[in-house]
């Protein structure tokens, strides 16, 4: 899977479970003063990445300091890269 | 007239909310579907014994420990009497496999001594093992007041690893394995599934006291009710919430009943099972995301239920539990026979009251899906009610079986079945616990996306008398501030 279709699949995935726009859905955009989730949401984006790629996510820390739609790519890249996939 | 809080849902989580928002000064009010408070804790009637449903007996209940903390905040210990099981052996497992018996002992010390001398072998897996129970329990906020109230919260409890993962990283003989993953009966849910630092949450009360209590649960709930009141707050039986009323801002203005009356409020904490939650708000204000997790949480076992009447007290189960066993690998799907049968004496020594014991074995709501659509109410039908005498019949000659002196010490029986659990706990799914707590299953959290919403209840922390309470600490923890909370939870004793 390539950088591009990741980037796709996570920004589809959001886009329908939380009901989001795909138009404001920039590397840039705030998850939270632009898309606006909440922290309660942080939850249920870590069950939809879950769904989406098929690993488990543990890292507690990082999902805490993700603040941007590109950290939220960033984060599965790494995840993928690290697991081999 | 407004209230600052209506609370949905008059069982243990719900009355204790309200009643600590009304010790705060609080205009509360309850809205109890059924005609009494605490239809599951409150037990039952029947030719002449009173019979427990919700509370057979608890930890934690020792000076000190949490529920007797939280009694204590509560201001029950006035009208409650503990009643302390035998500390040689609260729990008594009997094994049909192999004929032996194993007494779970009061305290860790003694519980080692006691695993050790019956597996020399493991001894030092056993050491190690409790250790980690005991370590994973003290993280838990509200239960060990010192730690981390955001601890455990996210990922880390419901992501780690089983319980069943976790005694075959320490032990190795199964029948050892299989004593120590015994208890998950207090939660319905396996070994297998249930992750290690939850069943640590929960087990570690018992392993330090294990009590019940004089009054039953009958007296918490009655108890409970009258704090309430003194306090101000107010219950209304009879009228189940059918709809949240939301304002142009997104809070919750008001709830409205069954027969359309409306109680206007500033918040709400909602103590029904959380797959509930979705029917009671319009469209649209929870994401698609939180309504399929709320609507894919997982389901507790239901059961099978045994209630047995005797002429005298029975000696067997003064002070203790018996847990039977047909092997040390037996699991849920199998045949009745073959599932581990549950069985606590009366809960007290009343004299107006008649003796008995109650029997819980596991059993799937699927197991009764022949009858599903009969209610109690609608009457249930004649092919049911000899399903449910064959059961009972059947749990009363295993028993017997298992236990030779209760034979003939049983007269008249009641039962219940998954649909008795369904229909008497308003859960539409009968699990005994409700939603599970599972490795992999992320349960709601007190805080919702409407803003005064809140969640509470056994989904949210734990099941049983200890989690139910818990979970209204944690959720009015999250309106009053959990600091305010834990200082003066800290000041009772």
């Amino acid at each position: 899977m390539t950088e591009q279709e990741i980037v796709e699949k996570i920004n589809s995935a959001l886009a329908e479970e939380f009901e989001l726009d795909l138009a404001d859905m920039t590397p840039e955009a705030g998850i939270y003063e632009d898309l606006g989730l909440d922290s309660l949401d942080t939850v249920d984006m870590v069950i939809v990445l879950e769904g989406e790629f098929g690993f488990k996510i543990r890292e507690e820390e990082e999902i805490r300091k993700i603040r941007t739609l590109g950290d939220i790519h960033n984060f599965v890249m790494a995840k993928k890269k690290a697991l081999g996939a | 007239m407004t209230y600052d809080f209506v609370v949905i849902g008059g069982g243990v989580s719900g009355l204790s909310a309200a009643a600590i928002l009304a010790k705060a000064g609080r205009r509360v009010v309850v809205v109890e579907e059924s005609e009494t408070p605490g239809p599951v804790m409150r037990g039952f009637q029947f030719s002449g014994s009173y019979f427990e449903t919700g509370f057979h007996y608890a930890g934690a209940l020792a000076p000190g420990e949490p529920l007797h903390r939280f009694f204590a905040y509560h201001g029950l210990w006035d009208e409650l009497t503990p009643l302390s099981l035998n500390p040689a052996g609260f729990d008594q497992v009997r094994c049909r496999e192999d004929g032996r018996r194993f007494d779970f002992p009061v305290g860790y010390c003694r519980l080692q001594e006691a695993l050790s001398e019956a597996f020399p072998q493991e001894s030092s897996g056993i050491s190690a093992y409790l250790r980690a129970v005991r370590d994973a329990a003290a993280q838990m906020p509200f239960l060990n007041l010192e730690a981390q109230t955001d601890a455990g919260t996210l990922l880390g409890l419901t992501q780690g690893k089983t319980l069943q993962e976790v005694l075959d990283g320490f032990l190795t003989d199964r029948r050892l394995k299989a004593l120590l993953g015994v208890h998950s009966l207090l939660y319905g849910n396996p070994p297998e599934k249930v992750a290690f630092g939850f069943h640590a949450g929960v087990i570690d009360g018992y392993y330090r006291s294990a009590h019940t209590l004089a009054e039953g649960g009958r007296g918490v709930v009655d108890a409970l009710v009258r704090r309430l009141k003194e306090q101000g707050g107010e219950i209304r039986c009879g009228q189940g919430a059918r709809k949240l009323i939301l304002g142009g801002d997104g809070e919750v203005k008001g709830v409205a009943l069954e027969d359309g009356a409306r109680l206007d409020c500033q918040g709400c904490i909602l103590t029904l099972h959380p797959r509930l939650l979705p029917r009671l708000v319009p469209d649209g204000v929870f994401r698609p995301v939180y309504k399929r997790r709320l609507q894919g949480l997982r389901e507790t076992l239901s059961g099978f239920l045994l209630f047995g009447c005797s002429a005298g007290p029975l000696t067997t189960l003064q002070g203790r539990n018996l847990i039977l066993l047909d092997s040390y690998s037996g699991s849920g799907d199998a045949s009745l026979e073959c599932r581990p049968l549950f069985v606590a004496g009366s809960p007290a020594e009343s004299k107006r009251e008649g003796h008995g014991l109650v029997a819980i074995l596991p059993a799937k709501i699927e197991e009764t899906a022949a009858w599903a659509e009969s209610t109690p109410r609608g009457g249930r039908p004649a092919g049911y009610t000899t399903f449910k005498s064959e059961m009972q019949q059947r749990l009363l000659s295993r028993i017997e079986r298992e236990c030779p002196e209760l034979v003939g010490k049983i007269g008249k029986c009641s039962g219940a079945t998954p649909l008795t659990v369904r229909d008497f706990s308003n859960n539409p799914w009968g699990g005994l616990y409700g939603a599970g707590h599972e490795v992999g299953q992320f349960n709601p959290q007190p805080r919702t996306r409407i803003p005064n919403l809140f969640m509470s209840g056994q989904a949210v922390a734990a099941p049983g008398l200890l989690g139910a309470v818990l979970a209204s600490f944690m959720t009015c923890g999250e309106i009053l501030g959990h600091e305010q909370l834990r200082m003066e939870l800290k000041r009772c004793s």
